[in-house]
Formats: C-alpha cells, structure tokens, sequence
C-alpha cells in the first residue's frame, strides 16, 4: 500500500516509557506521526500495553475526562481518555479495579513547566483481560525489549546512535527489568 | 516592487518578471488577444483587454504569458467561441477513404479528413487515451486512438462519424488514425452499412480459439489465453469501469485478475472456480493480471480447483478491527459487500446476510490485515449467522455485532494461518493462544542472567583500565603541562 501503512503497537514495559523523555516528528507538519525514542532504541507512535488497572480518575471539569493507571511488573503507565476517546472513556467510567486489561493506545507527550517529559498513553482500545493474557504480554514485551537491547549493543544505526548519545542507557539495568518482569510469570 | 514584497506571494524571480511587463508589452499582449477574437467574430475595444491584463498581472501577480493565455481563454469562453475552432480551422485536410489511409504508413503525421463506421471498441489501455478501436469504411478498417486531451465523447459502436483533422500515425509500418485537441469528431450524415473486413476483424478475436494454461504458464504480458481458476479473494473497492478485480489461483499459483464492465459479467463469488475464456495477460508494475474485457467470457464450473498460495503463518495480537466487520449484507445480484441497504452497482437491495472480521493482527513486526470467512467467525464470536441476525434485529443495530467482535478479539493473542494476498491475509484457521509458553520463559531468563553476569564482569574491567589509564596519564602529565586539562578531564 503506498502512503499509509499502519503504525506497529510497540511491547514496551512501564519502566522504560518512565525512562523515556525523546519525542519527535520525522516531519514538520502538524499532523505528522509522533514518535517516542526509548533507552532501548524503541521507536514508538503506538503500544500494546496489558496489566493491572489500579486507579481510575475522573479529572474533567465537566466533561468526563479519565485518567487511569496501569501497572505491569515494572512501572506505572498512565492513560487518559476523554470525549474522543469515547469507547475507552465508557470502559473506565464503568470499570472497577483492580482488574487486568489490555490497552492498544498513542504515546502522548506532555512538556512540564520545569522543562520534563512526561508520557502517558492514549487509548484506541482498552478491554478486560486476565492473569494468562497479561503473562502472554510479558513474554512477548520481555523477548522483544531483548531482541532491542542485543541490536543496539551489536549494531548501531542513526537512532541508536542518538539514543547513546541522549539516554547512555545501562543496558544491564534494562536486563534486570526484563528479569524481574519474567519472575512475574509463573507457570499455569 | 516593495508592494509586492509585501504581499510575499512571488517569489524574487518572478518580480523581476513581472517588474518587466510595460506598458507597451502590455498593449501589444491586449492587441493580439483582440485579433484572436475578431477573427472569430468578436469585437472587443482593447482597452478592456488591457485592463483585464492589468488585473492579472497587478493584482494577482500572475506571470505575463499566464495572462495573456487566462485572459485570451476567458474572453472566447464569454464569446461562445470554441478553442478547438479557433486554432485549428485554418488547416485543411484532404478527405480520405480508409484504404488510402492504411496505404499511408510511410507518411505518419499527415492530416487527413475521413469517414467511418465505429465496429470495435477496445479497453483503454491509458489515461491519456479517451478511446481506442476500429473503424471502418466499403474500403477496409483502421485502428483509431482519440487522445483524451482531444476532449472530445466517446464514440459509439456501429455508428458513423465523420473525422476532421486527424493525423495518420505509423506503428510498426501499420497505419492508424489519431484525434488530437485539433480533431473535431460529428455523427456523419450518411451511414456506412457494409464495412469491409468487419466480420473477420471481429470473429478473429471472438472466436480466437486458445490455449487452456495454467497461471504458472502466465508470466509475461499479452498472452491471450484460457483459463480454469479458483477466485481467491474479491477486492471490494475498484474501478467504476472494472466490475470485479481480485486474486484467481490454481494448483500452480495465484495471480491478479480485472473483469471489465465491458466482459458483461454478472455474478463472481469468491471459493467458486470459472473457466476464463479469451482472457488475456497485462503486466502492471512487474506482476501480471489476467484481464477480461469485451472478448472474453467466464463460465461457471463444478470441478474444484484449489488455489495454491503460500501458506502464511503469524502470531499477534488483534489491535483493530476494520470497519465492515461483523454482520454484513451482500447483493444478491453480484454478491458485494452493501452500505446502509445499497449495493455500489444495483442500488437498494434486500441483501443477503453474512458474517465476517476484517481484523489486524499486530505481531510487533507488522500489522497484518486478515480476513475472516463466516465459518470462522461464527467460532470466534461462538455465534451462528441466524443468532446473530436475530441479536441484530432485536438491538436494532446490525453494529452490535460488530461490538461483540471487538470485545471478543481486541487485545488477545491470535495464532492465523491463511492464504497471503497484496493487502490481506485470507484466513483458514484463526486460533487463540491459550498458554505462556514456559519453556520459553526459562530460556530467556537464564540468557538475561548470563548476560547480566558478563555486564558485570565487563563493569569491572572498563573501571580497572579506566583506573589504569588515569594513572598513567597523571605519570604523564608530571613534567608535561599542556596535558594537566586532559588529566582533570578524566
């Protein structure tokens, strides 16, 4: 298909989008994707993310606006919904945690007036899950956050380059993430 | 100059173009334009050229030849005078009968007056052919090509016409007639009833009698050929003159095909096998399509040809699901998918009810996009076509179905195997993952854990040599100045 091709839902665990604060458009305008470079030389519009939906917010003033947290082994994610996300919007005004669910959703960038990033996730998709979808998820994210660490550490291409440069990541930090991630897994 | 700096619509260059347009250039332009329209009858006081010149390239800032050409075309557009007519009837042309025509294929680009009898269309092969095919006259056929810029209707079959300006073309030491922007085409007064050669011309591609091949025998364009194809997919959008494209297969492979409208085929289903009769092979961007136009026919057949396509296997995770997913209707004349009750071709039908996902599967690689039949969903939504007919109408709202889909798919984990088309994958089997493979969980967290051991090694050494280097810097830098930045930079 020439000219549209459909953004790949990146695994990535909570840490690393907590460590992550690059964010970026291959092009100018203003519709153009935006992309999160991660410590692991992830190169995000969009995520999969599965865990445990611990606390829902209604922050809106008037019009509902959820903000939600998700946690997985690693980290928090934090997801808003609001009236253009209205499936999502309707699944946390009804849902009640904690309970496992799967989000399909865009990082989002929000600049802090101290000058950080913060990332957050909006969601296209948010569904119920369980405790087998969320492990099929860790093993999934853990083998591909794997596959982007042993790349970056062989081969560097442009990306990996500015990651080194912007992140200087530890990759054994990352190692233990992951290790710590697949202890969750216990065998069912 | 600084106004139209200021304005910051032209860029530097064309300033000084425009800067260049004075006023005699201006007049001369406004005079010229007057000829052109006194000789086609219009008198116009200059002056109101002029200004009208002035407006574009003043105030719009449009280049001095652009004007002339806009203004020129505006002012024979108000007079009713036709462009063709303007620039062309001062040539004229000697009236030919076709044969004398087909004998001047040593004189291409000739302009010839003739008469004839439209007896075959041909499928445009070209967006800038408006038209193509044969024409006839007591004396013999010609093939003629009207080129798109010459704006002018399409001909129609078996009526006579007569043709002013064309040019004689030379292909192959063929001869043939071209209707460019000059030509003019009219219904001619007198019809031509017998046409030489018509019936050969047309019973030579009719009734051409062809080889049965199979698609691996289709590899290269122009072929006319008979085929017997299973059709394994239906594309739903497609070209107004195209009544179906889609993918054909046999055991040998599968290819691309086109029905054009003109073939007057009613009915295709995909899972049913055909016999291609007088279909004939186009190469499109290094792959081939099977096409079938007015010459060719297809034909139902009972036997069961299977398709062989590459089996394409993927794991992911269902990330969307495609709008026309759920409960669909289908025309019952030709078998496509309708919106809100109305098929693109037969308008308003009853429809005929049936199920299917068009989901993407997202395997962290690519987002696959994949078609499910029927059969397949009625398992994954564990509901029968009739249920959910039934759930449908009880809801009011055919898009339930569709929210049962999602629900039941959205955010699990797939194992799809199916058939690998351009775009989509055709699903034969679609299965849930149903368990974390544990043996692979042990694997990775021994290599994560070998890996953390040689980080660790690798720690200490950089901190050793780094240690060592710093200290033979400073035994260095004893005696050495210049390199006292250096030291403290480590």
């Amino acid at each position: 298909m020439p000219g549209y091709f459909r953004e790949i839902a990146v695994r990535m665990f909570a840490k690393e989008l907590k460590d992550s604060d690059m964010v970026y458009r291959e092009e100018e305008e203003q519709y153009a994707p935006q992309y999160v470079l991660t410590p692991t030389g992830a190169k995000a519009n969009r995520v999969l993310i599965s865990g445990v939906l611990t606390e829902i917010e209604n922050i809106g003033s008037g019009a509902e606006y959820y903000k939600a947290r998700i946690a997985d082994p690693t980290g928090v994610f934090t997801i808003y919904a609001g009236q253009y996300q209205a499936e999502a919007a309707r699944f946390l005004s009804e849902a009640a945690t904690p309970a496992f669910v799967t989000v399909i959703g865009k990082v989002t960038a929000f600049k802090t007036d101290d000058g950080n990033t913060l990332l957050s996730v909006r969601p296209e998709y948010i569904q119920n899950a369980d405790e087998k979808d969320r492990n099929l998820w860790i093993a999934e994210t853990a083998e591909k956050t794997h596959e982007r660490i042993s790349a970056a550490e062989i081969q560097a291409d442009e990306n990996i380059k500015i990651v080194l440069d912007h992140y200087a990541p530890d990759f054994s930090e990352y190692r233990k993430m992951i290790l710590q991630a697949l202890k969750t897994v216990v065998s069912n | 100059m600084t106004d139209m700096n200021e304005t910051g619509f032209v860029d530097s260059q064309e300033s000084i173009r425009l800067e260049n347009i004075g006023t005699e250039d201006l007049f001369n332009r406004a005079a010229a334009i007057q000829k052109i329209l006194f000789e086609n009858g219009a008198e116009v006081p200059v002056e109101e050229i002029e200004s009208k010149l002035k407006e574009m390239t003043e105030i719009f800032k449009v280049p001095a030849a652009e004007s002339q050409r806009s203004v020129t075309n505006a002012f024979l557009k108000k007079y009713n005078i036709s462009k063709t007519k303007t620039f062309t009837e001062k040539k004229s042309a000697a009236v030919k009968k076709i044969a004398e025509i087909t004998a001047m294929a040593d004189m291409p680009d000739t302009w010839i007056d003739c008469t004839g009898k439209v007896i075959q269309i041909w499928e445009n092969t070209h967006e800038s052919i408006s038209q193509a095919g044969l024409v006839g006259d007591e004396t013999g056929v010609i093939k003629y090509t009207i080129w798109s810029s010459a704006e002018i209707e399409p001909l129609e079959l078996n009526k006579t016409y007569d043709f002013k300006n064309a040019v004689v073309k030379s292909w192959n030491d063929k001869a043939s007639v071209t209707l460019n922007k000059a030509s003019l085409i009219a219904p001619s007064a007198e019809e031509i009833i017998t046409v030489k050669a018509n019936e050969t011309v047309l019973t030579e591609i009719k009734d051409r009698v062809n080889e049965l091949r199979t698609v691996a025998e289709l590899h290269q364009g122009g072929i006319w050929t008979d085929l017997k194809a299973n059709i394994v997919q239906i594309f739903e959008k497609t070209h107004e003159s195209i009544s179906y494209a889609g993918v054909l297969g046999d055991e040998t492979g599968t290819m691309r095909f086109t029905i054009w409208k003109t073939a007057e085929v009613e009915r295709l289903e995909a899972g049913k096998s055909y016999l291609f009769k007088n279909a004939v092979t186009k190469e499109w961007n290094g792959n081939f399509t099977v096409e079938i136009n007015r010459a060719g026919k297809i034909e139902e057949v009972d036997e069961k040809i299977i398709a062989k396509a590459a089996v394409f296997e993927l794991c992911g995770c269902a990330v969307d699901i495609q709008a026309g997913s759920g409960l669909i209707r289908r025309c019952p004349e030709c078998n496509k998918v309708m919106t809100k009750g109305m098929c693109g071709e037969h308008g308003k039908m009853k429809g005929k009810y049936d199920l299917r996902i068009k989901a993407v599967f997202d395997d962290g690689l690519k987002a696959h996009e994949t078609i499910i039949n029927c059969g397949l969903t009625q398992k994954l939504i564990h509901m029968e076509l009739e249920d959910a007919v039934v759930t449908a109408t009880e809801n009011l709202d055919p898009e339930c179905i569709n929210e049962i889909v999602k629900q039941e798919l959205i955010g699990k984990y797939y194992r799809v195997r199916g058939a690998k088309t351009d775009r989509y994958i055709i699903a034969e089997t679609v299965e849930r993952v149903n368990h974390v493979d544990t043996g692979r969980i042990e694997r990775m967290k021994e290599i994560i854990a070998d890996e953390l051991k040689k980080d660790k090694n690798e720690k200490a050494e950089t901190v050793k040599s780094s240690d060592f280097e710093a200290f033979e810097k400073i035994l260095n830098s004893i005696g050495n100045e210049d390199e006292n930045d250096e030291t403290e930079a480590v």
